[in-house]
């Protein structure tokens, strides 16, 4: 009798404790069966399609009025010949507001968007009207300042991620990272040979951008953004000390990418 | 009562079950009495395991583009984790930003760089991984070259329970630098382990001056660890290249400041400063001796000393006694590969 009463008790505590460590559960407070002790998405999320839509990104990523291409020399706001290799912008904190101001923001909605890679699930929202649709051009602050190689392989911040730009300082996530050619000569009569690099990153460097767009959300739906790369060059000459900007080493340049950032992104 | 025992017994082995075997501590931080205890992040708990995989990462060139480069290319065990270099190079011989810091019981920090601007050995272990004048590369780049590496994924699976990646990369290059413990110097025989004959009498003439008002060099490199993680400016320059902690803090008042640099094994870890400029300790002492170029930020113990020659020479004998033969060649310590 002890000796069962014993076995009992042994799997009892060990069922605990197992369960104990783990501490999964569905972490989407959207899903009907969310968990808010969970620390661990287990995958048993049940979500109420009567209630809420996924949403997805298409990504639109264009040089002036022409889709983006790599490699291809396009001209740029002063004339000057540029070639892109490198295009990509970190996206975050997705969100609707419906018509009081309220947020519905769309949990952990980190995006590394690349040119040349147009779709990207952002996760689920409530079914409801919204007035206006929001994001951000970079990281949140204290994602940005977050140590890249906790986050899940999946997320975008992850350093798993081949496309990972992350700084060695506290300066955190290059929100924004260019590179490519450039014709560097003073009358722009040459080729776009020379190296740019602009990597913009740091908190002050991020953009909340909000755009106005009544929709009603009863079903899954992409929101389309026109990213628009060459105009983040508006009004900088990118020659000279102007050819590249690790953001800390010439900030008036990354300030001017940043301040560009509004003009070059458009929800279609 | 005995069954209530049992029970408890039982309870408690599948609590500690929750610790997976290789998060309970182990004995491989030889701290000594004299040393304080060191902070250990709880999702990164010493073990074996993690250490023997943070030191195979550690001198595994593969975390470079070009894969020239490792953690031991710049910190060299023999000279106490540093590379004889005014400025690192990382890849291609690309000239990096400040001298190569020594690893010294880097454990005890939580300010990682000369301007503290990383916070974690977890972070900081990343960072030259992604660094373009060091190692140009990326977790991803270094997965991809790894992959099917039976023993790497063994010892993945063995430290933290998981297939590579950069967690355990992190984790585990920082649990093998917390075993960097440098505290077997003549100076700790000496001072903390009652053996007065450790010391020559030049040692000890240039200990008392060390730890006198005289040089107040103590009050700021503070025994038993030699550094008390305070940013200084010690009066290097009237213009600073190198603005120091005021890159982080974007505050005037942190220009040229730089963060104290522990004093163990100083004598292997030529050249000094924070951009290698002084080739000897003779020239350190001197600098210190002459009080600075009185920068408008320049601590206020830096100020002229009128140091003999003999005096100069008894700081950098005693200097000398901070050498740990036993930190330089620890086997465990070295490249396993």
């Amino acid at each position: 009798m002890k000796t069962k009463l014993f076995i009992s008790m042994a799997i009892m505590a060990g069922t605990f404790a197992f369960s104990g460590c783990q501490k999964e559960g569905c972490t989407n407070s959207n899903a009907i069966n969310y968990d808010e002790d969970a620390k661990k998405d287990d995958g048993s999320c049940i979500l109420d399609t009567d209630t809420t839509s996924q949403i997805s990104l298409h990504f639109h990523a264009k040089l002036g009025t022409a889709d983006f291409a790599y490699g291809t020399e396009v001209t740029n706001w002063e004339g000057r010949k540029m070639k892109f290799d490198i295009a990509q912008v970190y996206l975050s904190g997705f969100a609707f507001y419906d018509d009081n101001g309220a947020k519905n923001m769309i949990e952990d909605s980190y995006v590394l968007a690349k040119a040349g890679t147009m779709m990207y699930d952002l996760g689920t929202i409530t079914n409801d009207h919204y007035h206006s649709f929001g994001f951000s051009v970079g990281v949140d602050s204290v994602a940005n300042h977050s140590d890249p190689a906790s986050w899940p392989s999946s997320n975008a911040l992850s350093s798993n991620n081949p496309d990972h730009a992350f700084w060695s300082w506290n300066s955190g996530y290059i929100f924004i990272k260019m590179e490519g050619l450039v014709d560097t000569t003073a009358d722009m009569s040459g080729t776009a040979n020379a190296a740019f690099v602009y990597h913009v990153g740091m908190d002050m460097m991020r953009n909340d951008l909000m755009f106005m767009n009544h929709m009603e959300v009863d079903e899954d739906m992409m929101m389309t953004v026109e990213f628009d790369f060459l105009e983040l060059f508006n009004g900088i000459v990118v020659r000279g000390n102007n050819q590249d900007t690790h953001t800390m080493n010439n900030m008036p340049a990354a300030m001017a990418v940043r301040d560009n950032v509004p003009n070059a992104v458009t929800l279609e | 009562m005995k069954l209530k025992l049992k029970y408890f017994f039982v309870s408690i082995f599948f609590l500690s079950a929750c610790q997976k075997d290789a998060e309970i501590p182990v004995d491989h931080l030889q701290i000594p009495s004299w040393f304080p205890e060191m902070d250990i992040p709880a999702e990164n708990q010493l073990a074996k395991a993690r250490i023997e995989l943070g030191r195979k990462l550690f001198y595994d060139s593969r975390l470079s583009r070009d894969m020239t480069v490792s953690c031991g290319s710049c910190h060299q065990q023999e000279n106490a984790f540093t590379d004889g270099l005014p400025i690192a190079l990382g890849i291609e011989d690309r000239l990096g930003l400040r001298n190569t810091p020594t690893l010294a019981n880097i454990g005890y920090t939580d300010r990682m760089f000369m301007d503290g601007g990383v916070t974690t050995l977890e972070l900081q272990s990343q960072s030259p991984i992604f660094t373009h004048v060091e190692m140009d590369f990326t977790i991803a780049g270094f997965l991809q070259r790894i992959a099917g590496d039976v023993e790497y994924e063994r010892m993945f699976r063995e430290a933290y329970d998981q297939e590579p990646g950069a967690f355990g990369i992190s984790r585990s290059i920082a649990a093998f630098e917390r075993t960097f413990i440098s505290a077997h110097s003549r100076f700790d025989a000496y001072e903390y382990q009652g053996d007065v004959s450790a010391l020559s009498e030049a040692e000890k003439r240039g200990r008392n001056l060390f730890f006198s008002s005289a040089t107040s060099c103590s009050e700021c490199h503070l025994p038993p660890l030699f550094t008390n993680f305070e940013y200084e400016n010690i009066g290097l320059y009237e213009n600073y290249v190198d603005s120091g902690r005021a890159r982080i803090s974007e505050l005037s008042v942190d220009n040229g400041k730089f963060k104290v640099p522990t004093l163990r094994n100083v004598a292997l870890t030529a050249p000094y400063m924070h951009d290698g400029s002084f080739e000897t300790l003779a020239e350190v002492v001197e600098h210190f001796n002459s009080g600075g170029i009185n920068h408008e930020n320049q601590n206020e113990l830096i100020h002229p000393l009128g140091l003999t020659e003999q005096e100069k020479s008894d700081l950098v004998a005693f200097l000398g006694s901070l050498t740990d033969q036993a930190f330089i060649t620890d086997s465990e310590l070295s490249d396993p590969n």
